[in-house]
């Protein structure tokens, strides 16, 4: 039967091929769209390496300085008693404002207070803003640095070609070397491994190669080159600057349940730390803020404050944009389909008349439209494997490297099978309930 | 066989109320050819229609067989179609996107027959209309003629008992029609099958058993 039913739906696909062209179409396209936003979810959000592990990660971006201002309002009050006149006075204290500083850590910072934290079991400090430019054959080489310790090599699972990160000794002994990613290594010395030991420039500095990786192709760990924070001396003791500085804390637990009481600690944390002497003049709250790592791209997303809430925004928009990509076609392909279904009422008629119930007729349209939806979501698989590719070599989204994994084919293929079920049921239920006699009557 | 007490039939809408079937009483036993004659309008196909169980009498029996008839429209009654009615209709009502094969097949479909068993009956039936070696071809590829013998191997594929026939030589010529009705003239004789013809023609109708006029939705002989 549903053999029969596949037969007949590709008979009927193959009928009217102007029909089919335009709604293949509108399904490849919209497939392609949603399968583009999957990947570029998937690629930043998803748990690939270097960031497998990110749901036992706690990030802490940065810090966070206040002062609030009050206003005293003073009311006047008279009243009389005993013929005198007595004057009453009280006041309140209302907001009057805030002043406010946020920026990343300095080093020193996270090394007094939050280099322990009791459920983490291994953090890392890192500084991912500084750029130099090297010089190659006479052309510029724009170098985007990593400054951090050995730790970063254990908490990220970057993908090593070749050579190893640097460790605990040759962070403390200042030791120049460098892990670089592979393409850097080809515009530095024109091959994309065998380059261990090589020296690469930055800083005036000459950094010795010992480990090549993979980019990360991510926003948050985007960079070209990686030393030990000890040659970092922008950022290093420099301690009257209120705490701020370049660098950010991650911590990682031993399971995802370790994400709350992380998160926890740090809280509890901040809770007794005071804001640094140096500060206090300016500033009476101090404030940072563990995030998971879901709430923190929603954060740099939505540019805003609370990145608890702009997460359950994001998801908003998320869900409501993707809502609607999906929406729009399927009222589209519901109208053409209810036009085309009506042009075979006789069809229904017959088959009613021979003793199709509804659901054999609600079943046989809606499996004739999943058919088209899923040849529709293969020329969408092929749209969007193309755009993929051609962001990924054009390098439109900068370093960022677009994903495809088995949970993208496997979301791509429900998204599919939703599509076809919306835009077929209405259409698909509409026939069914038809009258057999009138079905029967229109030609 | 079928039985119809006192049956009317009235469309109803919000201005008017059409009686398309006035007190019709009939009956036919079993493989008996009765024919069903009258001007175009007089609920010739209403009255098959209920016959066919496609459509409810507004008030009245039909009995069909020795069962007692489920509610219309559910799918006990769609099953009862299945089993024991063959539909024959003037337009032939073949579907365009299957083949000749794929259409006797259909009543087939909704009653769980395996697919090769499905194929072997359908080319029987096929095969007693004298279009076995149409089997691949689609509707549009046919004649007429050749459309409503494959209307008619699609009626008789399941082996009902009753046949009923909306002018199934309405579309035809006179050559074309007479094979048809030879057709259906040798399944009563042949098969005992009982069978319900509504015709415009004269000619046609002679050739059956019986006889029924109707003018105006009432019975007149």
């Amino acid at each position: 039967m549903l053999f029969n039913y596949i037969k007949l739906a590709i008979r009927v696909l193959g009928r009217n091929k102007f029909f089919t062209a335009i709604s293949l179409f509108g399904i490849s396209f919209t497939l392609a769209l949603l399968m583009l936003i999957l990947s570029m979810i998937e690629t930043e959000v998803g748990e690939t390496p270097p960031l497998s592990e990110k749901n036992k990660m706690v990030l802490v971006p940065n810090l966070n300085l206040k002062r609030m201002y009050y206003d005293t309002i003073y009311v006047y009050d008279t009243t009389f008693l005993n013929k005198k006149m007595i004057v009453d006075t009280t006041f309140n204290l209302k907001d009057a404002g805030s002043g406010n500083s946020n920026n990343e850590f300095a080093h020193w910072f996270l090394e007094e207070h939050l280099s322990s934290v009791p459920n983490a079991k291994s953090h890392t400090f890192f500084n991912r803003n500084r750029v130099y430019n090297s010089y190659v054959n006479n052309s510029k080489v724009e170098l985007k640095a990593v400054y951090t310790d050995h730790q970063f090599w254990e908490v990220f699972d970057f993908q090593f070609i070749e050579g190893v990160g640097f460790n605990e000794q040759m962070v403390s002994n200042e030791e120049l070397v460098a892990v670089i990613t592979d393409d850097l290594a080809d515009q530095y010395f024109g091959r994309r491994s065998n380059v261990l030991g090589e020296i690469v420039e930055m800083d005036n500095r000459n950094f010795k190669v010992i480990g090549v990786i993979k980019p990360a192709g991510m926003m948050l760990l985007t960079m070209d080159i990686s030393v030990p924070y000890t040659h970092d001396h922008i950022d290093l003791k420099n301690r009257d600057d209120y705490g701020f500085g370049s660098y950010m804390a991650l911590y990682m637990g031993d399971s995802e349940d370790a994400v709350p009481l992380m998160k926890e600690d740090i809280k509890f944390i901040n809770s007794n730390s005071e804001v640094p002497a140096e500060a206090q003049a300016d500033y009476d709250i101090i404030e940072f803020k563990p995030y998971s790592f879901p709430e923190t791209y929603a954060g740099q997303l939505l540019d805003m404050d609370d990145e608890v809430k702009s997460l359950q925004i994001m998801k908003w928009v998320i869900y409501s944009l993707i809502g609607f990509l999906i929406l729009l076609p399927t009222i589209n392909l519901i109208n053409l389909n209810v036009s085309r279904i009506m042009e075979r009422s006789s069809e229904i008629g017959v088959r009613k008349a021979f003793g199709a119930d509804r659901t054999n007729i609600l079943i046989q349209f809606i499996v004739e439209n999943i058919v088209q939806t899923l040849l529709g979501g293969l020329l969408g698989f092929a749209l969007a494997f193309l755009a993929i590719y051609l962001i990924n070599d054009t390098k439109l989204m900068g370093d960022v490297v677009l994903k495809i994994n088995f949970r993208f084919f496997f979301y791509s293929i429900v998204i599919c099978l939703l599509f076809g079920l919306l835009s077929g049921l209405l259409p698909a239920y509409r026939m069914s309930k038809m009258h057999v006699v009138s079905a029967l009557k229109q030609k | 066989m079928i039985k119809l007490e006192n049956v009317n039939k009235v469309y109803r809408t919000k201005t008017i109320e059409t009686a398309a079937l006035k007190d019709i009483n009939f009956s036919v036993e079993k493989g008996e050819f009765l024919s069903i004659m009258g001007p175009s309008g007089c609920g010739k196909s209403t009255l098959l229609n209920i016959i066919g169980l496609l459509d409810e009498p507004t008030n009245g029996i039909v009995n069909i067989g020795d069962t007692s008839l489920p509610k219309y429209n559910t799918r006990a009654m769609a099953q009862f179609r299945n089993k024991q009615l063959g539909f024959i209709f003037q337009s032939f009502h073949l579907i365009p996107d299957l083949s000749v094969r794929d259409n006797v097949e259909l009543p087939l479909l909704y009653r769980n027959v395996s697919g090769k068993d499905r194929k072997m009956m359908a080319e029987q039936a096929l095969e007693s209309v004298g279009l076995k070696n149409r089997v691949t071809h689609f509707p549009s590829q046919l004649s007429g003629g050749q459309k409503q013998r494959v209307a008619i191997a699609r009626a008789i594929v399941g082996n009902p008992e009753i046949i009923l026939a909306d002018e199934p030589t309405g579309n035809l010529d006179s050559v074309m029609g007479n094979e048809v009705m030879d057709i259906l003239l040798r399944l009563n004789s042949e098969n005992n099958t009982t069978i319900i013809m509504v015709t415009h023609d004269e000619n046609m109708a002679k050739k059956t058993h019986k006889l029924m006029r109707l003018y105006d939705g009432q019975q007149v002989a």
